[in-house]
């Protein structure tokens, strides 16, 4: 056996062993129509499983800052860039990159700070309506359970690099909670000509 | 310069003994590098042009191999907005590459998907889907986990965990070495200068 085949082996094995350790159980529930807690915008779109928005992905990111003393949570985003708009976390697990949604939102504790940032968790934006290019913002309304909801101004950067390199946009409170480093990294639509976009289930959409 | 050819040939050949017998300018490179040097598992597969695209046809190009997909949000683009930077990091060696990306979800990532979300980074960068199975059999030659995860709670049905680290083949068609998702540009560009 050669040298990369024995590599090649050793990684997936390695890689296989990290899966199945680090393997989640989604228990959420959303088949009623309702709006789940945890950030999903509208019903599940109809149709195949498996289906997904016509449209590209994105990532949002942010540190959330509490300053109260009472625990919070980030139960929902919404934006009208992106058909649907979730709340996953990302763990990169031996090489593996896994990803996985939150339904449940994401715990802000209180006197604490959580970081939304690439490799971890981010607000996912799925079914872009149009190209995220770079120098172009857009607006992502943040949700909480106790503090209320908030809509962010947020930048588009190409890099992680040219955003850290950034002059950064002044924090925003809402109740007592702070969020500031909010950006996106570039993404294209990949938006078909022909495409008809996927209506969410009017009824399903929270009230805001 | 003008000169006996082989009188030239003998000098270089001196040359190059007395250096590698020295040690003195061997590189050392910083991704992981394979040894011994043994060629790259076949690819043959369609490119985002509906194209055939094969590994042999390469020959003579340094080839930089990532799995992706283009639902992912965050690992795929960090790759192909480095790859952006390690093409320009390169110069005029950059001729002599390829920045190839293989989906990991040929059920959705159709030849033209992969034409738009490359484009989006550069036109230049190549995209490869085919069938699920000779995909699968591409990902276990090159050591690459990636599993399908259903989600029907979320919007996307289903998301790829797949490893996030990239191979580069030599212009020989050897596979030489292996980065990390996130490795910096500049090192990633200057091991590939000393690189053939």
């Amino acid at each position: 056996m050669n040298a990369m085949n024995r590599r090649g082996f050793l990684a997936m094995a390695v890689g296989s062993v990290a899966l199945i350790s680090g393997a989640r159980t989604i228990s959420a529930h959303g088949g009623d129509g309702t709006p789940m807690a945890g950030g999903m915008h509208g019903a599940m779109p109809g149709g195949t499983p498996g289906a997904m928005p016509m449209g590209g992905a994105a990532g949002a990111f942010m540190t959330i800052t509490n300053g109260g003393s009472v625990d919070d949570r980030l139960i929902a985003v919404s934006t009208d860039v992106a058909q649907v708009s979730e709340i996953h976390e990302m763990k990169n697990v031996n090489g593996v990159m896994m990803m996985s949604p939150l339904p449940d939102g994401l715990a802000i504790p209180a006197g604490q700070s959580v970081e939304l940032k690439p490799g971890g968790y981010h607000v996912m934006l799925i079914g872009l309506k149009h190209d995220l290019n770079p120098g172009e913002h857009y607006e992502l309304k943040v949700t909480f359970e106790h503090a209320g909801e908030i809509t962010l101004d947020v930048p588009i950067f190409a890099t992680k690099n040219t955003f850290a390199d950034a002059d950064k946009l002044e924090p925003v409170m809402v109740g007592d909670l702070k969020i500031e480093g909010v950006w996106t990294r570039m993404a294209p639509a990949l938006l078909d000509a022909s495409a008809t976009p996927v209506t969410l289930d009017p009824s399903a959409t929270p009230a805001h | 310069m003008r000169g006996n050819p082989s009188r030239l040939l003998v000098g270089v050949a001196l040359l190059a003994l007395v250096l590698t017998s020295c040690g003195g300018s061997a590189y050392s490179f910083q991704g992981g590098e394979l040894k011994p040097v043994a060629p790259a598992s076949p690819i043959a597969l369609t490119d985002q042009h509906g194209n055939p695209w094969s590994l042999a046809d390469q020959q003579g190009k340094i080839v930089f191999l990532y799995f992706g997909y283009t639902t992912c949000p965050d690992a795929c683009p960090t790759t192909l907005s480095d790859w952006i930077e390690v093409r320009r990091l390169l110069g005029d060696k950059a001729d002599k590459t390829e920045f190839v990306m293989v989906t990991v979800d040929p059920e959705r990532d159709t030849a033209e998907k992969l034409n738009k979300y490359l484009g989006f980074f550069d036109p230049i960068f190549v995209g490869l889907t085919g069938d699920a199975e000779t995909i699968k059999q591409l990902e276990r030659n090159y050591g690459i986990v990636a599993q399908r995860e259903e989600h029907p709670e979320s919007a996307t049905g289903y998301l790829m965990n797949h490893t996030t680290s990239f191979w580069v083949i030599d212009s020989k068609g050897n596979l030489r070495l292996t980065f990390a998702h996130g490795t910096d540009p500049e090192i990633v560009a200057e091991d590939v200068k000393h690189l053939n």
